[in-house]
């Protein structure tokens, strides 16, 4: 039995503990066109409680750490020496990292889903004057960049020029404001807004949502099979990609009723408008106009079967519940109202109780 | 289907360009010319017959966009290849740069509506 338990252990610590290995980032010496050169930048201090870019999944699917080659202190005070070379007559500027790091999530584009790549920097610049460092400039930015759903490579092959991108935009940004820059080189591009350089630190997680709805209607019962994608917002609507298609039957006595054995019905709902909107951290209420298409499987009361396609107009309105951010399950409810080409009914109005998973 | 395949397909090649792009090359008043995909180039609608891009060695800009004129300041990001233009009020458009020549300069907007198609403008001069 001992050796079984021990195994079991093993295998629970193999599989449960995050292992992390890890990958460098060199960044490409590729200078930059600098207005004013009145500076070079004399060092550089990593202020972050985590010295590495985020974790992430390489190309070969295994969760790595990435760092900066040489680290971030010399990385970035060598990245910004080819375009501001130390000279004895320029003036010596010091930089703290407060954050730099790159991310990765996806979000809805059209109608489709893409990729979107992140890198975020939030530098501070720094003067001595006597034995005191007094911060100058600081600033926060984003490196935004959308991909293809299917170019993993791409948007991780460029997270180094994010980083670069980064580092001059934020350098361009001092300079435009650094009160020793040549006059003649201002421009007003990079006056600081009000409430200074903010932005959102973190791209939104995207969830997956494969879920299961049972629904029943005044005329129909079935079920159907979703998929929703959609990137997590604290604020303002959440737009979902959702695919789904249901399968129904009309419910007992109702085929009867119109003439018919059975009736069995086949859709798809592409949505017109479909939101969601955050209520609290894991709770959602969802609003949808939506367009179902499918036909319908006539059995008549004598011999043969006939079709009949289907198209209407619906909407619902609901509540999704997702108590497992990362993994887990999900579960919610709908209300939903329908005109259709059915040869069964024209208004109809149901329910829909929803079961799924979240990844 | 096809706009599907341009859709996954559209950076594949983003990262690709080299190109260093230099400063001194978008000074001068860009003309649009065409638009392309994967596919296929496309003339400009009507609306947008006359328009141009002018970039100043003073780091303005203006405008012509369907008819419309508009101003403001602009940046290059030589390590992130791209311009970038904020006009009074409105926010921040990037377009990356994919191709710059004295004569000719082809981008894309960084706007999901038109992120599949590259813009081709030519010198004015």
């Amino acid at each position: 039995m001992k050796p079984l338990f021990l195994l079991a252990s093993i295998f629970s610590f193999l599989a449960f503990a995050p292992t992390f290995s890890q990958e460098i980032v060199a960044l490409r010496s590729v200078p930059f066109d600098v207005p004013s050169k009145k500076i070079y930048i004399a060092d550089v201090y990593d202020e972050r409680p985590n010295k590495h870019l985020g974790t992430h999944k390489n190309l070969t699917g295994d969760q790595i750490k990435l760092y900066l080659d040489k680290g971030a202190e010399q990385a970035v005070k060598n990245f910004y020496e080819i375009s501001l070379p130390q000279q004895p007559d320029k003036n010596p500027i010091f930089i703290e990292i407060k954050a730099l790091n790159v991310q990765e999530s996806k979000r809805r584009m059209n109608s489709f889903i893409a990729r979107a790549a992140r890198a975020h920097i939030e530098l501070a610049f720094l003067e001595q004057r006597g034995s005191e460092f007094v911060e100058i400039f600081s600033i926060q930015h984003n490196e935004d960049q959308v991909f293809g759903l299917y170019d993993k490579i791409g948007l991780y092959a460029t997270h180094e020029r994010r980083i670069r991108a980064a580092l001059e935009y934020c350098m361009l940004a001092f300079l435009d404001n650094y009160q020793e820059s040549e006059p003649d080189t201002l421009t007003t591009h990079f006056n600081v807004p009000k409430g200074g350089y903010r932005v959102d630190p973190r791209l939104g997680q995207w969830f997956n949502l494969v879920t299961v709805k049972g629904m029943r209607s005044t005329y129909f019962e079935g079920y159907a099979i979703s998929y929703t994608g959609f990137v997590d917002n604290k604020k303002g609507f959440i737009r979902p990609y959702e695919t789904s298609f249901e399968v129904t039957w009309a419910r007992p006595g109702v085929a009867a009723d119109n003439g018919y054995r059975d009736v069995e019905s086949f859709v798809f709902r592409p949505e017109l408008y479909f939101f969601y909107k955050r209520i609290v951290q894991g709770v959602y209420v969802s609003l949808s106009a939506n367009v179902p298409v499918g036909y319908e499987l006539l059995e008549n009361l004598d011999e043969g079967n006939s079709f009949n396609f289907v198209i209407g107009i619906g909407a619902s309105q609901g509540l999704r519940i997702i108590p497992w951010e990362r993994r887990g399950i999900v579960f919610g409810a709908d209300f939903f109202q329908q005109i259709e080409t059915s040869k069964v009914y024209r208004r109809d109005i149901g329910v829909e109780l929803v079961l799924g998973v979240n990844f | 289907m096809k706009r599907l395949f341009v859709l996954s397909t559209f950076l594949i090649t983003n990262h690709l360009h080299a190109q260093k792009f230099e400063k001194e090359d978008l000074y001068r008043t860009w003309c649009l010319d065409k638009y392309s995909d994967e596919e296929a180039y496309y003339e400009p609608s009507k609306k947008e017959v006359g328009d141009y891009i002018s970039l100043k060695k003073d780091m303005t800009y203006e405008v012509k966009s369907e008819g419309e004129l508009d101003s403001g300041t602009w940046m290059l990001n030589t390590n992130g290849n791209y311009l970038e233009l904020k006009s009074k009020g409105a926010e921040a458009q990037k377009l990356y740069l994919y191709f710059l020549s004295t004569q000719s300069m082809v981008f894309t907007y960084d706007v999901d509506e038109y992120r599949i198609w590259e813009a081709h403008y030519v010198s004015c001069n």
